[in-house]
Parts: C-alpha cells; structure tokens; sequence
C-alpha cells in the first residue's frame, strides 16, 4: 500500500514525515537534489525580490514598473535563444550549477554598485532579478522532467515544490529580521551569499536521459515556435502561459500601484518584507495540505482552474471600486497559488508530452509564454496609463484576461487527454490491409483462385468465401475440378449457405470417391431434387451413401409404407453416426412434425456431429418443446455455439425462458454461465434489459462477469443499444466496493504479525492468491461497465495500459484514468487499480505489519461469506495459523457444498488435535 | 531488421490465401483470421538477411511465403524453413531468446508481432484453442520422433502417497503446484478444484490403450505413469505432471499407452472442463500456451 492507511498522523511533525515519504527510495536522490536546489534559489530570490522592490519603489514610480516587465521578457528571451549553445556543451545539472554562481556573482556585484544611488541601478536590479527567476527555474523544471513519468510527477513534483515555497518563507523571514536592522541594499549580498551556497546542489540531481538532445534541434526559435502552434496541445499550453503571464503581470502591477500610494517610502521594504513572508507562509500551507489534494479531488484540469477564477473574483472586487484590501487579496492569491498549484500544475501538463518533443517545446512555450505575456501585459499597462486609465480599468482588463484563461483551462482537458490516449493508441491502428468482407468476397484474386489447380490454394478460396457469406458466387466450374477435397469442400460450403446448384450435385452423386458422394448426398437436403435422383443411393456401396439416401427420401415423405418407413428410421438410430447425422438432417424438412420427437434422442448423440445436426434441425423449425433441451446443451462445449444460435433463433420466447433459468440458481452452474451469451445472442432491447437487470442479483462473480462480457458484445455489434445507465452505475459501485473490501481483506492477511524471513504457509498463500484474483476480477468488471456506460474503448485501452510493460504506458493509463473517473469514485477506485498493478512508483515499500485482530477478522468475514473456496481457504488458513478465536466461527459456519463441509470438518479436527493441517 | 527491398509485396488476398493454406490456420474462425492477416507485415529479404539477432526475446513470427530461412537457437541444430512453413512460434509462446533467422535466398514473409499475437488471444478465445490444439499436437510429433530406447520423465519425486480423500485445499494446493498450471490465476485453479474428481490406481493398472477417447487427462498427485510410446521410448509422468494431455488437448483419441508404475493418486480434468476454464480466464489460457511450448523445447532438447 503507497497511500493513505499507515500514514502517521495527529502532528505536525507526522505529517511531514508522511508529506516526505511520498518520494520512493529510488527518486530520493534526484528529489533530494531538486528540493535543495529550489529552496537554495528561491531563499536567495526572496532576499532579492523584497531587495529590488523596496529599493524600486522607493525612488521610482510604479507607473516605471511595465517598463521593467517589458525589459525583463526581452533579455529573458535574447537569454533563452543562448541558452541551447550552453545544452550542448553542460548536461543541465551542471548548467543550473553555473547559472547560480552567475547569480551570486551578479548580486554581489549589484550590492557593490547599489551603494551609488545611480537610478539605472535601480532599473537593472529588478531586470537582473526578473530575468534571473525565469532562466534558472525553467532550466530547473525541464531537467526534472526528464526524470519521471506523470505518475511519479504527480508525487514527486509537490514534494520538491515545498522547497520552492519552503525557500521563499526562509528568504523572506531573513528578509523580515534583516530590514530592522540593515538598509534595505545589504539583502544583495545576503542574497549572494545563499545562492553561492546553493550551486552544489543541482550536482546531486541524475543526468537528463536526453541530454544529447539540442533545444531547437537546429531550427530558429520562429520555427520552433511555429512547429508548437502546429500541434493543438502545446499550443494552448502556449497559449495558457501566455495569459496567466498576462494576468500575473496585471496582478503584480495592481498591487504594488496600491502599495505605492498607500505606504510611505521608508516603510516599504518592511512592508514588503511582512507581504512576501505571510504569502509564502500560505503558499507553504497550500503545497503542503492543498496541491496533492485538488489535484487527486478533482484531476489535474479542474484543480489548475482554481487559480484563474480566485483571479478572477480578486480582480472583479478591485475593478468595483476595492482598494488595497482586495490587491492584498489578489495578490495573495497569486503569491499563494502560482508557486505552489500553478507552477506544479502547469509542469505536469508538460510532463504528459513525449520527452523528446518536451524537451524541444517546454523551454520555448515556458520563455515566449512567460515572457511573451508579460510583453503584451506591459505594452498594454504602457497604453493605459498613457491613456490616463486608472487602476480600475487596468482591474477590468485583469479581469477579461483571467476569464480567457479560466476558459482555456476547461477546454485544455481534452486535448490533454489525447496526449494520453495517443500512448495507449499505438496498438490500435488500422491496418491497410483491412478488406471488408464485401470487397474481400469480390476480389477477382479470390474469384481466381477457386479454381486453381492447387487443391491447397482453391479449398483456402473457398473457406475465404464461403466465410465472407458469399458461397453463392461458387460457379459450375468449381464442381468440375479434379481433387476430391476441393469437391468435397465446395458442396459442403454451399450446402451450409443452402445454395446448391441442383445439376452440379447430380453430376456428382455417382463419383468414384466416396468421400465426394457422402458430400453431394449431404448438399442434396439442400436442394430441390427429384426422387429418382437419390433413390440410386440406397444401393451404394457406402454405408454412409445408403444412410444420407434413406434418409433424405425419409425427409420427402416418399410414399411408402409406414412400416417399411419405421424400420428405414430406426436403421438410421441404431446405426453409425453419419446415419444418425442424416437422420438429423432430414428431420429438418419434417413440417407437418410427424417425427419430430426423434429429435429428442438425437439432441443427447455421443457423436458431437449429429447433437450439432439435431440442434440445427430444431432450430430451423423452431419448435419450442425444444426450449429447455437446447438451453441444457449450452453446458457441453463441443455444441455450445449450435445450441446459442438456435436459442436466438426462438425469439422473445427463449429469452424469456433463458431468463426463468438465469435467476433460478438450482439451475447447475454449468449451464447457467453461459446463458448470459445465448440471451446476448438474440441482440434484442428485451435481452439487454434482462442482462443488465440481472447484474446486481447475480451472486456468482463468475456469471456477473459472463453478463458484461456478453452486453460488451451486444454493444460492439450494435454501438447505439441502449443500456440502463443507472443499473449500470449501480452495479459498479457494488463492484467497486467488492474490489475494495478484498483488497482491504488481502492486506490484513499480508500483514499478518509473523517472524521476519518465515514463510507463509500454503493455505495463506492460495488464500492472498485468490484474494488477489478477485479483486482483479472487481477491477475488470469496473472497466467493462465503464466501457458500457461511455459507449468508448477508453477504458478497455486504460485497462490494457496499466499492464504495459512501459513506465509511459502505464503512467499514461492511469493519468487517463484519473480524468475520465467522476470526482465522487475517483480516490476509491484508484487505490484498489494502484493497488492491484502497483502503479505510483514502481518499487513496493515494505508492508506494515497488522495486527491479529485485523487478520482474524478477516478470516472471520471470509468464512462467512457465500464464496465458498474463499470460505474454505480462510477456514483451512485459521486453523493452520492456530487462531483459536476462530474456533467458534467454524463451527457455526454453514457450509454452502459439499467440498466446504469437508474442510470446516477438517478444520475442527485441527482445533481439536485430532487431525493435521494443510501444512 | 533490414530490408532491402520490396519488389510487389502481396495484396490482400493473396496474404489471405496463403496464410489460409497453413495447416495451423486451417479453420481458424474467420473473424481471429481476419485479425491476424491484418496485422501481418509482410518483409522481402535478400540472401544473408536477417530478421533477429538471437539476443532479444522472440518478438515475431515468420510465415515464410517464399524463399527459405535458416533458423537457428541455442537448443537444437539450425533448421531450414521453407514456403508454407513457420519459425519462432514455439519460442515466441514460451518468451524465451529470439532465434536467430537469416534468408538463405531471396524470401518473401509475413511476420507477426508477440504484441498482436497476444491481442488477438484476448479477442478471441477460439485462436487460443487452436493454438492449443497445435502445440499439443506439435508435441505428440516430437515423442514419437524420440530415438529409440529414449525415456524422459517429467514431473518431481512423491513426497508421500495422501491416505485420506483428497480435499478441496488439497486438489487446489496440487493444482497449484503443478508447472502443468500456471498458478497466476488461482481463481481459474480454484474453479478447476471444485470440478475436477480424484483417480486412485494401483500399479500395473492399464490407464488407456491406443485407440482409446481421449476426452480427459490426468494431473498426477503421487506415484507415478509410464507412457510408451514404442521402440522402447517411454516418457515417465510423476508428482506434478500431466498424463494424455497431448491427444486430450488436439487430436482426441490415446497415441501411447498409460500404465501405472507406482500406485498413483491423480486428479480427472476433463477436456471440456478445462477449455471452459481457460476461455474465462485469458491469462491462464496464455501461460499454459507458454507451458506447451517449454515442453515442446524440452521435447526438442532430449531429441538432440
């Protein structure tokens, strides 16, 4: 187990320890490293920020401040286009170490230069900072990406995250003290000094496996970029980064316009100081509690959307008149959220794109994005205050930016989506050999071959043919070909599609080769023939010549005495089994049902070809004293596919029927599984009501199973059935509970309290097997009704996915999954899929050990149910494990067969000394 | 792999035709059919080409339309694969090292990935059964091609003869056990448990003859079964094999002879019982193709 049960609670200190344990031992080191890292260089770009506004503000005007937005995103971007020069020389790890000692190195000098009071000082601290923010943490996230899959992004990312947040509170509460006592200039060189300290640490993070791969690949940025519009997910990523930039921009500027009118010069920097620690405080609150959380509440779409509508609603307050109350609101909505939810969420919805398009894309989208919105939010701040627009309007203008964003957000999910099903939907793709049985069976290659003189090549056309329905397209000049078997298989396959020409099958009544007359008497019933004809038949040497001829004149009713006829029958019954199969056959044309009650005995043959003849025979007269006979042979494979067919045939009568017995459980079990597929058969609304009806009666999983394998047919042979959403959801939720209480019963049995490296016993081991078994049984059975409530293969492909012996195929499987589950299943249904594949990481972490109540309760619950080889493993197992509070359990069970008593027999036998266990 | 060129590769109905005319598709279910010849790529390979290197595991199978392939493992003597034949299933079904395939002249083949293979198992239980069918059936032909007076045991030694009546915990724990049954699907045994009947025969006890039905086979608890197979080639059955699931499986009628040799318990599987088992449990159905094709190798490997 990964989440949730085991995890330490009731303080602070327990809450971060199971915060922390959240990262596998295999990601400690690089989630080590990348924590350090941004706790490193958030501190120092806390000391920095509160630095360059305190000293901005104090000289300038905040109306200076789109200038600055507007230089920052330029440079950034003249940065960024170098950037790939630098890939290509350093692995990224050691690119982030350089890009923090050039940090360092420029704060000290900018501490050395601050002194001077020059107002250009001013302008290029807070470009430096700026700058500086976006090149190293879009460096430091596209690293991590190379690093985990989705899954583990999902985990990890929150983690490492924390120390972004964690670093901003260091940053500013140093920053806080530092301001009581120090000018406000002298935070550069503390700034200096951690982010010195911090460039050993993106040293511990592992090698990106693609470092080898160039940034734009050789293109210019423009045409990067263009390749990015090109695809429809990453250009609304673009697009999305674009605006949140936009907004955050707007944000920033509304609030230290407010913040400059409002507070005095010399209070600034404490001001600021107070400001930056509350909001990274709450934002430390948000990524330790809230992130993990909304992200698994409501999928990672719906919780990114969190951020733009508070946005939204900050901004609205402030555009209706609010003053520095609602910038602090928005701006602690942005100080909160776009480090921790905002800043995690939109990497994860990087981490859904190939790694190696990812690796081109992100730094470009994360650069233009970031720095392209806070172009255009500067350009614009730039005309409206030229314009003599107040803050008001400049809050109107936030607000429409937000709500574009907000809807962006919303219609990003199925393209996210897309990315997912695009992983899973390698295996899925056409082939373009796919003929459809219309152009197959009127390919003049396949018309072609029929005759062919190589027997092999014309009997595998005339299988192809007669398979696609078209045997009617047989011509004369295929009952003229030499080898026997070609004969044999052409009469046979017309004789099947009841399309027999009549001069061809004479013309081969009297062929040397038994073989060739067996088939052209058995094509005979097929056709309208003269008596004459077939009376010939009677003396032929073949046994099963005269068989098939007496029988088919038997079918004609040809005059004759009624003694000579029963003495012809009884022949046919006592003789072999072509004879009896003929015999079948020829009851087929007895209409006025004189004889039909020798189908009875025919129906119960030994010889599988003359039940399947009986069967046929029945259907096509469709009798319904049949009924019950035909649903009894559903249980002998050898007959089974006859018998459904001739079941469907028998319209909402045999349905009707079939149903009785499907609810009847002393019907035997042999037959009842395969009812649900026989009604399926007759593809009818009243079939597909009766299966879905019977889902939650039905107590045998194994039929519960039958009937949604046999509705997923249904719905593959006709897509717009409707099926009973309602029933449906109800009977998922029934298995979803089922899969989770054997899940919970299974681990209370893998931890039992036992002595470290002693063996499990046998019986425990079958029991935790087949514990293991059903809950992949309740997990399959979910995934099919989730198929049949959406009408799609998403789930079927989901459910294929998490065995994907890839980390991306699995990760993308459970990504989907997480978005198409409704909120309300979504955390339940999860635990027991992880559970079953253990997903979330891959490497198992060692079991806490339970405790024996937990296991003899389980054992009690398993002895108690109606599983009946659950019950008896649990009764074995409690008696092998010597859990006397059992005891009385076992003898008070009752025992649903005959195999149960056996073993709680048994099982007291052990209690009671007087007999040994299953060890 | 390498090709070189593809000089008319074949349409659709000709892939069709041909692969209709192999004896292992020969009344193949026409939608499983149409599944597989649809995923086929065809390849055209020069003389020298080669298809795997030996190193990965069997990830295809060739069906070799024209030409010839000389395949080669480390279990037995390279073989000459001609038109019309097949090579890398048995590998393939049992996931061990690719064999390693190289056209001795020009070749024309259709391959099929393990990936397809395995969908169209989960689509359509009757392809699963066919395959059954064959590699029992490929098995029966690797016995009597033992040579003389070769005797293989299959199977672990008792560990002592059950008195009392097998119960339900009992013929599941032995059903578990068995390398027969692959024991990932315990729910699929359990099944098997609660139907199977337990046999107790005394040495020299005549099992089956030649000739005989064979609609069942048995699952040996204790003791043990000598199959003659003639020229003094036996293959010996104990504690965890399985008797006469060769012709139970494909042909339905007894090859070799059983005879008991120690008193044996052994538990009745009925043929019909276990294809329903393995058709509801895909997972089974596919391990216990895997168990066929091992035996199939191990058959090969005793052959020399």
């Amino acid at each position: 187990m990964k989440r949730g049960a085991g995890s330490p609670r009731g303080s602070w200190l327990a809450y971060a320890a199971g915060f922390f344990r959240r990262v596998e031992p295999a990601e400690q080191r690089d989630a080590a490293g990348a924590f350090l890292t941004l706790f490193g260089f958030m501190m120092g770009h806390a000391l920095l920020e509160t630095a360059r506004d305190a000293l901005f503000l104090a000289r300038l005007p905040a109306s200076q401040l789109p200038w600055v937005y507007l230089v920052i995103a330029v440079v950034a971007l003249v940065l960024a286009e170098r950037q790939s020069v630098l890939l290509r020389r350093f692995s990224s790890r050691n690119e982030l170490s350089g890009w923090l000692l050039f940090a360092a190195t420029g704060c000290f000098g900018f501490w050395l230069v601050s002194g001077l009071g020059q107002t250009w000082v001013f302008y290029a601290i807070y470009v430096w900072t700026g700058v500086l923010a976006t090149l190293v943490v879009v460096r430091f996230w596209t690293h991590l990406g190379t690093l985990f899959t989705v899954t583990q992004a999902k985990r990890v990312f929150t983690v490492v995250g924390s120390g972004s947040v964690l670093g901003a509170i260091a940053g500013s509460a140093v920053a806080r003290g530092l301001t009581d006592l120090v000018p406000p200039r002298h935070l550069l060189l503390a700034a200096a000094v951690v982010l010195l300290a911090t460039s050993p640490a993106p040293r511990l993070l592992r090698r990106a496996a693609t470092r080898q791969m160039p940034i734009d690949s050789g293109r210019s940025p423009l045409q990067a970029a263009l390749g990015i519009w090109g695809d429809p997910y990453m250009k609304r990523i673009a697009i999305l980064i674009v605006l949140a930039a936009m907004t955050f921009s707007l944000v920033d500027y509304l609030f230290k316009s407010a913040a400059d009118r409002a507070i005095a010069p010399p209070d600034l920097a404490s001001f600021f100081a107070t400001v930056y620690l509350t909001l990274n405080l709450a934002s430390l609150v948000v990524q330790l509690g809230v992130v993990s959380w909304l992200v698994r509440r409501f999928g990672l779409n719906r919780a990114l959307a969190f951020v733009p509508a508070l946005l939204l609603l900050g901004a609205s307050g402030l555009a209706a008149g609010g003053g520095l109350a609602f910038a602090l609101i928005m701006k602690g909505v942005d100080g909160s959220l776009r480090h921790s939810l905002f800043r995690t969420g939109s990497e994860l919805l990087f981490v859904a794109i190939p790694i190696e398009l990812r690796m081109r894309a992100k730094p470009i989208i994360d650069m233009l994005g970031h720095r392209g919105g806070q172009v255009v939010a500067s350009l614009s701040l730039l005309v409206l205050l030229g314009l003599g627009a107040g803050d008001r309007l400049i809050a109107v203008v936030a607000v429409s930016v937000a709500a574009l964003w907000l809807a962006l957000t919303i219609d990003l999910r199925s393209y996210y989506l897309d990315v997912f099903r695009g992983f899973l939907d390698a295996d899925f793709a056409p082939s373009k050999y796919d003929l459809d049985r219309t152009q197959l069976a009127n390919h003049p290659g396949l018309l072609g071959a029929l005759t062919s003189p190589d027997a092999a090549t014309a009997i595998a056309a005339l299988e192809l043919l007669a398979e696609t329905g078209a045997a009617h397209k047989l011509g004369p000049e295929v009952f003229a070909h030499s080898d026997a078997q070609v004969l044999v298989k052409a009469l046979d396959s017309c004789a099947e599609a009841g399309m027999v020409d009549a001069a061809a099958i004479v013309s081969l009544l009297r062929r040397p080769e038994e073989e060739v007359r067996v088939a052209a008497y058995r094509a005979a019933f097929a056709v309208d023939l003269a008596a004459d004809a077939i009376r010939p038949g009677l003396e032929d040497p073949s046994p099963h010549v005269r068989s098939l001829a007496t029988a088919w004149l038997v079918s004609q009713g040809e005059s004759q005495p009624p003694a000579e006829l029963e003495q012809r029958i009884k022949g046919l019954l006592a003789g072999d089994a072509p004879g009896r199969w003929a015999l079948a056959r020829a009851l087929r044309e007895d209409q006025a049902g004189a004889l039909r009650d020798l189908l009875g005995p025919l129906l119960d043959d030994p010889h599988p070809t003359v039940r399947r003849e009986a069967i046929r025979s029945v259907s096509r007269l469709g009798d319904e004293r049949f009924s019950d006979r035909l649903i009894e042979c559903l249980a002998a494979r050898s007959v089974r596919r006859e018998a459904r067919a001739a079941l469907a045939q028998m319209g909402p009568a045999g349905v009707a029927r079939m149903t009785e017995m499907l609810r009847d459980p002393a019907v035997p079990h042999a037959v009842r599984r395969h009812l649900p597929d026989a009604i399926a058969g007759c593809a009818t609304m009243q079939a597909a009501r009766t299966l879905v009806g019977h889902l939650r009666a039905e107590r045998d999983g194994m039929i519960r199973f039958k009937i949604l394998q046999a509705l997923g047919r249904m719905r593959r042979r006709q897509h717009e059935l409707p099926l009973d959403n309602a029933q449906l959801r109800l009977a998922r939720d029934h298995a979803l509970r089922q899969g989770f209480e054997v899940m919970r019963l299974r681990r209370a049995l893998e931890n039992r309290p036992r002595p470290q490296h002693s063996p499990r016993l046998p019986s425990e081991r079958l029991l935790i097997g087949l514990l293991r078994d059903k809950q992949d049984h309740a997990v399959e059975r979910v995934f099919r009704l989730l198929n049949l409530e959406t009408k799609n293969d998403d789930f079927y492909r989901i459910y294929k996915g998490l065995s994907s012996p890839t980390p991306e195929g699995r990760a993308s499987a459970l990504e989907l999954l997480e978005h198409l589950l409704g909120t309300a299943e979504r955390i339940a249904f999860l635990e027991v899929v992880e559970d079953l594949f253990e997903l979330d990481g891959g490497t198992a972490r060692p079991a806490r050990p339970g405790s024996r109540k937990a296991l003899v309760d389980a054992l009690r619950t398993l002895m108690t149910g109606h599983v009946e080889s659950l019950s008896a493993l649990a009764a074995a197992c409690a008696a092998d494990l010597g859990l006397s509070e059992l005891e009385e359990t076992i003898d008070a069970a009752t025992p649903h067969s005959r195999d149960a008593q056996i073993v709680l027999g048994r099982a007291k036998a052990v209690f009671a000394g007087e007999a040994k266990g299953w060890t | 792999m390498d090709v070189t060129r593809t000089p008319s590769p074949p349409d659709a109905v000709e892939r069709a035709l041909f692969l209709r005319r192999l004896s292992l598709l020969r009344g193949f279910p026409f939608s499983a059919f149409r599944a597989l010849e649809r995923t086929a790529r065809h390849v055209w390979l020069d003389a020298g080409d080669t298809i795997d290197t030996g190193e990965r595991v069997q990830d295809e199978v060739a069906f070799v339309m024209s030409g010839e392939l000389w395949a080669e493992s480390g279990l037995r003597p390279g073989r000459a694969i001609g038109a019309g034949q097949l090579a890398g299933l048995t590998h393939l079904l049992a996931r061990r090292p690719a064999l390693g395939m190289t056209a001795r002249r020009p070749t024309s083949a259709l391959l099929v990935s393990a990936d397809d293979l395995e969908d169209l198992f989960e689509r359509h239980f009757t392809s699963v059964e066919f395959m059954i069918h064959y590699m029992a059936r490929e098995c029966l032909a690797d016995l009597e091609q033992l040579p003389d007076g070769v005797e293989v045991g299959f199977g672990s030694r008792d560990a002592g003869v059950p008195t009392a009546p097998l119960d339900f915990v009992e013929r599941l724990g032995a059903l578990g056990t068995s390398p027969m049954l692959p024991a990932q699907s315990l729910d699929a045994l359990a099944e098997l448990a609660r139907h199977v009947s337990e046999e107790r025969r005394d040495a020299d006890d005549v099992l089956w003859r030649p000739g005989d039905p064979a609609d069942h086979f048995l699952l040996v608890v204790a003791g043990s079964i000598r199959c003659d197979i003639g020229g003094g080639r036996a293959y010996h059955e104990r504690r965890g094999a399985t008797a006469g699931e060769y012709e139970a499986l494909s042909t339905g009628v007894r090859q070799f002879g059983a005879v008991v040799r120690d008193p044996v318990v052994a538990l009745r599987i009925d043929r019909e019982l276990f294809l329903d088992v393995l058709e509801d449990h895909a997972g089974m159905a596919r391990s216990f193709l895997g168990v066929l094709a091992e035996e199939r190798l191990t058959l090969a490997a005793s052959r020399g």
